[in-house]
């Protein structure tokens, strides 16, 4: 991608300068057209200010120079990954961490394939860059329960909840965030009565980020979501197409089965505690076997 | 008067000189479209390409074009004539790149498993409908079957990646890649329509 939108640039400027018949194949329309990209150079991996993009992002580049690709990490501060998610389509990254719920706010206008969110993602994307398969991992909301209450009514999805028969509290941490689901909507698809309780985390049920490490201090149980109220928000490679060969794609692909929700906020615990997300990227794939 | 001479024979030959630049590089870019692989081309690479992959952005089911079907059902007779016809039509795969679709080219193999997997529609490289339809023509009247057949079309990119240059390029995109075919999730039109026979059809007909 880094290489594709400037050398489309120089061929529309020759052709304008020459009005060549065999230009006009490379104007886009509803014909078929075809283009080359080759990659510039390393790989540049971005990454936003977060923990968790921090240290997927650093996971990418410990696999790809496992592989041995060339990688470099962008030095520019990407706020939100919204941002890091439009400098991968816009060519100023190679690579990045991405979500795919907030890929898909980022990029509206798509067609939807109400169900399947890869063909959604594929036809939000424009030419050239890819949402590689998504790790198990997601950094969404989630609602959590104590362990043992959850044992005691056997709670395991949201829909189990209506079993306590009463209206719930519900807030968290991230109760306020634009994800979070609202109270009627889960009333709606579940049947469940809420209390919006603010940002307490004194709640018959917590709102958080699927990566909070609150829920591993307190051994909370994350609640299912088999209604779909809740977008999902799979950690995967967004990448510029050059840069996504057959070997970047196996080694990025590693991290799919055993980067899960629990196992990336363990890693994010470890950044926000002040470890260097390289090093703790490094450390988990040797531990995982992922590394040489 | 000699410099004057010399100074415009330089300019001349200055203005003769970029004229013969304006012209070579005119030249090369029409040297340049011939170096490029045609899309047909590229699709066939991807039996060869380390990496064939086809993206999709779109897809949309339509009915295609209504035509005959089965033969026409002369009524010379001054009652009304009922008969079943039976009837085949084949619907096959095209697409905007004009090349040929067969089940073992690795570019449909992509483009099958992509469509598939993102839209759950199942693609067939050819499908022929079979049936049986009853055609009712009134006494000096013609019947016949017109039948559209249930179509689907995806669109979107291919991304072909090689181990070596190709045409000088690691990595060539296809983009608004369509393709067309039979859709076996949706029902086409069938319907039967009449009308009198002219003179020259009776008199080809009914003896």
């Amino acid at each position: 991608m880094s290489g594709m939108r400037p050398r489309i640039r120089v061929v529309a400027a020759v052709c304008s300068l020459f009005l060549l018949a065999a230009c006009a194949s490379q104007v886009s329309g509803n014909a078929s057209t075809s283009d080359y990209a080759d990659p510039r150079g390393p790989t540049v991996i971005g990454n936003d200010t977060s923990a968790e993009s921090r240290v997927v992002a650093a996971l990418y580049g410990a696999l790809l120079t496992g592989a041995g690709e060339k990688v470099r990490m962008a030095t520019t501060r990407y706020t939100s990954a919204a941002d890091t998610t439009r400098a991968v389509v816009e060519g100023k990254l190679d690579l990045a961490p991405a979500y795919e719920s907030t890929v898909l706010r980022a990029l509206p206008g798509g067609q939807i394939a109400p169900g399947d969110l890869a063909a959604t993602l594929s036809m939000a994307l424009p030419m050239g860059i890819d949402a590689l398969p998504p790790a198990a991992a997601q950094r969404g909301i989630v609602l959590a329960v104590g362990r043992d209450t959850a044992r005691r009514h056997g709670l395991r999805t949201i829909a189990d909840l209506r079993k306590l028969g009463r209206p719930l509290t519900l807030g968290g941490p991230a109760s306020g965030d634009p994800e979070a689901p609202s109270v009627s909507s889960l009333a709606k698809v579940y049947g469940v009565t809420f209390v919006a309780w603010g940002t307490s985390t004194a709640t018959d049920v917590l709102v958080l980020r699927g990566t909070d490490p609150l829920i591993a201090r307190r051994g909370l149980a994350v609640l299912a979501d088999p209604g779909g109220v809740i977008a999902p928000e799979h950690v995967f490679p967004l990448v510029g197409a050059p840069y996504a060969g057959l070997k970047a794609r196996k080694a990025l692909g590693r991290v799919s089965v055993p980067l899960t929700t629990e196992e990336l906020a363990v890693l994010t615990a470890s950044v926000n505690a002040g470890k260097d997300p390289s090093e703790v990227a490094r450390t988990w794939l040797r531990a995982k076997g992922l590394l040489g | 008067m000699e410099t004057t001479r010399l100074k415009r024979l330089s300019r001349t030959t200055g203005a003769l000189a970029v004229l013969a630049v304006g012209a070579s590089l005119t030249a090369v870019p029409q040297a340049s479209a011939a170096d490029t692989p045609t899309q047909k081309q590229l699709l066939e690479a991807c039996d060869f390409a380390d990496l064939c992959q086809f993206n999709p952005q779109s897809y949309s089911a339509y009915q295609g074009p209504r035509h005959q079907v089965g033969s026409t059902l002369y009524n010379c007779g001054t009652e009304v004539n009922e008969q079943k016809i039976g009837w085949a039509d084949t619907t096959g795969t095209t697409n905007t790149v004009g090349i040929a679709v067969t089940a073992t080219a690795s570019f449909w193999k992509s483009y099958e498993v992509a469509v598939e997997a993102s839209y759950s529609h199942s693609w067939e490289t050819s499908h022929t409908e079979t049936e049986e339809t009853t055609v009712r023509a009134p006494a000096g009247h013609k019947a016949w079957i017109n039948h559209g057949p249930a179509k689907q079309r995806a669109k979107g990119w291919y991304e072909i990646h090689f181990g070596k240059r190709y045409y000088g390029h690691y990595i060539w995109y296809v983009n608004n890649f369509e393709s067309y075919g039979w859709d076996k999730d949706h029902s086409g039109y069938t319907a039967v329509s009449n009308q009198p026979m002219t003179q020259a059809e009776r008199g080809a007909h009914c003896r």
